[in-house]
């Protein structure tokens, strides 16, 4: 491009397009797979009875699995598809090394495979989005260093010398998810699969949610803008409706949207000015969202007419709607006012899912109708089935949608009601409120079904497209110049030159909001303030803990009493931060399709406890909890506990030598104990190392330590 | 709890300094990206996208 003076000399080049179409394959057949998971689990919340009694199979530990599937296998690959297809075509230059990318591609399948086993089989950190345990963290971390050598690879190779856009967006999610990533798996191997994080309680939810909202924000939004900038554009050949608005949307949105974090933690005891400070960056950042949704909207104005016939257009079109719609709803869900009705319900449920099924899985669609046909240089082959998806899936969608706000309002609603009169809560029994919105839950299922029957059609689609063309040819030799040696730039165009300055502005955006919101994490031992009637948890109640972990019990029990008059008549004494400086990890949760956990212990006897967890409709009629008959069958793993304490010990906790060496034999005398009690109401004896016991033991200390004091 | 917090972090001076600092920041950006001068480098890689094909010459 430009003028004649800058050019360098002509040289040869060839794209490599296996590495996309292997990325591509790669997206669609986890995406069938993430879709499924999603159906599958939204069946169970429908029924209990969809968990089949099966170990691996249930709600706690799938819920992880499909969204796991959805953010990291779907997504990801189609990033790496994207950003490579684009990447490669923005620099005039074949990506780095075909090696790398092949260790690249086959690196991350192999970790979505790793996590596809190990989900299942219960091996999870418990934390949201960061389940996967520490050698699949440290694979994650090699594999996101080879794309980040192979993309800062190319652009030192490109013939080039602007860096569109879309290469920006691309830079930030490349380094802040580096970032993110490392901060949040820092943690101590205890085996092979099991680890703790080094940060406890109200630190660990910290730096938890500081990656969480940042994990939507740096893989959900910033790598789709960039596809979004490049493919919007090359979709309706017309360049972006206003570059200058890109550019205030770029810095505006990655130095803003890591603020954000402590909008998932509202009313609870972190700190107020870092809710408040979480709250108003989240409401700011509607401002730069709304820039890039007018910038892709308008891209398409002057081609309304094609949008209407073309499916292709009509997924982008959508994909950018649905973005401006969620990025509305964020920010105002973000209120505390708002927050207070819709954190814990189906309400944020809904919201994700806006995001996640309309702005994310509609592009993916509209990018693979635009790049398959192109690259086998076909035709599509049939546009009717390509409408039938996009109709599919938006109306899936808007069931999703309208389903999940209905429960999450509804249920928001009971339980905060409370009689002006007596004071006493309206819906005092929790089931009462769950039993009320299942019939939400089978129209959620039902739209998930369409989702899923949309994707199946896309992928009948391209199976017949790619049968019907040629194979591509991958030798195609095109050619550029280089700009090596000239050098006439400047402005904003210089500093894009500049790719490492670029790089590091870009990293000093984001570690400005990220220092700031971490603060509280780094100073905790200053600002929580030590209780001395919190005991760490005995041997055995890590062991239980454990088994809470494992079972994913956290996706749907929150523990985190917020300050508000409601919960605490249903669940007692607002949690505090003292409370929690021994949980590794956290577990406050993010959604109550069960009851608040935190002041669980002493609520019921031990043996209320057994029977709920064989068959929680025994005690809780209406329940839809799955049953848990494998915690009767297989025995409690007592011989890991001494190394279990050493390393909590390691991390600050005050275990004496004596207690981590005698770690199993106390745990088989506070077993012995719990058994006892059980064996009068006629449990068999045979019960006594079965992990139900560990699992009674820490769900009889929840909560305890305060209220002892107090009574 | 949020007095204990507040008695923490009492640089009132800082937010402010903070503020007026990104502010300022922020508005020169707009100028900046603004220029008229720049007119043409923008539309210029406004168009990058589409330019990709052009030089394709050869096919093995």
């Amino acid at each position: 491009m430009s003028t004649e003076l800058e050019k360098g000399p002509l040289e040869e080049f060839s794209y490599n397009d296996k590495i996309v179409r292997q990325f591509l394959y790669a997206t669609i057949l986890w995406g069938a797979v993430g879709i499924l998971l999603g159906v599958i689990i939204a069946f169970q919340l429908a029924s209990w009875k969809f968990n089949f009694g099966l170990e691996w199979f249930t709600f706690g530990r799938l819920r992880p699995l499909h969204t796991n599937a959805a953010i990291f296998a779907f997504c990801g690959n189609a990033i790496f598809a994207g950003v490579y297809y684009s990447t490669q075509r923005l620099c005039k230059a074949r990506i780095f090394n075909d090696t790398l990318s092949k260790i690249h591609f086959w690196g991350w399948q192999l970790i979505i495979v790793a996590a596809a086993i190990s989900l299942p089989m219960g091996y999870s950190h418990g934390k949201e989005y960061a389940e996967l345990e520490w050698p699949i963290d440290l694979a994650i971390t090699v594999v996101w260093v080879i794309f980040a050598i192979n993309f800062f690879g190319t652009l030192w190779k490109r013939r080039e010398r602007h860096l569109y856009v879309a290469l920006w967006f691309y830079i930030a999610t490349i380094v802040t998810v580096a970032v993110l990533h490392i901060v949040n798996s820092i943690e101590i191997p205890v085996t092979f699969m099991k680890s703790y994080p080094v940060w406890a309680g109200a630190q660990d939810a910290l730096i938890q949610w500081w990656y969480g909202h940042n994990a939507v924000a740096f893989f959900l939004t910033t790598p789709f803008l960039g596809l979004m900038y490049y493919f919007i554009p090359k979709a309706i050949n017309r360049p972006v409706y206003s570059y200058r608005l890109s550019i205030i949307h770029f810095w505006s949105l990655v130095f803003i949207y890591i603020w954000a974090g402590p909008h998932h933690l509202l009313y609870t005891s972190l700190p107020e000015w870092a809710q408040t400070l979480g709250m108003s960056f989240s409401i700011m950042l509607w401002a730069p969202s709304w820039g890039g949704m007018i910038n892709g909207l308008m891209t398409l104005k002057g081609a309304w007419d094609r949008v209407r016939k073309e499916p292709l257009l009509k997924f982008l079109a959508t994909s950018v709607t649905f973005y401006g719609m969620s990025t509305f709803e964020g920010p105002m869900m973000s209120i505390k006012s708002v927050n207070a009705l819709a954190h814990y319900t189906d309400w944020v449920v809904g919201h994700v899912h806006s995001g996640t099924i309309g702005w994310n899985i509609m592009l993916v669609s509209g990018i693979l109708y635009y790049i398959i046909p192109k690259m086998f240089k076909t035709e599509l082959f049939s546009q009717k089935l390509a409408n039938f998806h996009f109709w599919t899936t938006t109306v899936g969608l808007v069931l999703y949608i309208l389903s999940m706000w209905t429960a999450g309002i509804t249920q928001g609603l009971m339980w905060r009601g409370i009689n002006s009169e007596t004071g006493q809560l309206l819906y005092p029994n929790f089931v009462e409120t769950v039993t009320k919105i299942v019939p939400m839950y089978w129209v959620r299922a039902f739209g998930g079904v369409l989702i899923l029957v949309g994707f199946l059609s896309m992928i009948y689609n391209f199976i017949k497209t790619i049968k019907a063309a040629e194979k591509p040819n991958d030798n195609e030799v095109f050619q550029a110049h280089s700009f090596r040696g000239v050098d006439t730039s400047k402005g904003h165009r210089k500093l894009e030159g500049l790719t490492a300055l670029f790089t590091v502005l870009t990293v000093l955006a984001i570690l400005v909001g990220s220092a700031i919101e971490i603060m509280p994490s780094i100073l905790a031992s200053k600002w929580i303030e030590k209780d001395p009637r919190v005991k760490p948890y005995t041997a055995l109640e890590i062991a239980g803990r454990d088994i809470y972990i494992r079972e994913g019990c956290y996706v749907c029990h929150s523990q985190m009493i917020r300050t508000m008059a409601h919960e605490e008549i249903r669940y007692g004494k607002p949690s505090q931060a003292a409370e929690f400086i021994y949980d590794r990890p956290f577990q406050w949760g993010s959604r109550r399709i069960g009851p608040d956990l935190q002041r669980l212990g002493g609520k019921y006897s031990d043996i209320w406890h057994y029977r709920h967890m064989w068959d929680p409709r025994e005690v809780t009629a209406g329940s839809i909890m799955p049953i848990y008959p494998w915690l009767f069958k297989k025995k409690m793993d007592l011989g890991v506990l001494t190394k279990k304490l050493s390393v909590m010990k390691a991390l600050g906790v005050p275990y004496s030598d004596e207690e981590i060496k005698n770690a199993k034999a106390d745990a088989l005398k506070q077993a012995e104990s719990i058994m006892t009690s059980l064996e009068k109401e006629n449990v068999p004896s045979s019960m006594k190392d079965k992990q139900i016991i560990a699992l009674i033991a820490y769900l009889q200390r929840l909560g305890i330590d305060i209220q002892e004091e107090e009574e | 709890m949020k007095q204990l917090v507040l008695a923490g972090f009492n640089w009132t001076y800082l937010t402010n300094a903070a503020l007026i600092t990104f502010m300022v920041l922020f508005v020169s950006i707009l100028f900046w990206i603004f220029r008229k001068e720049s007119n043409e480098v923008y539309s210029e890689a406004a168009n990058m996208p589409l330019l990709e094909e052009g030089e394709s010459h050869e096919s093995k």
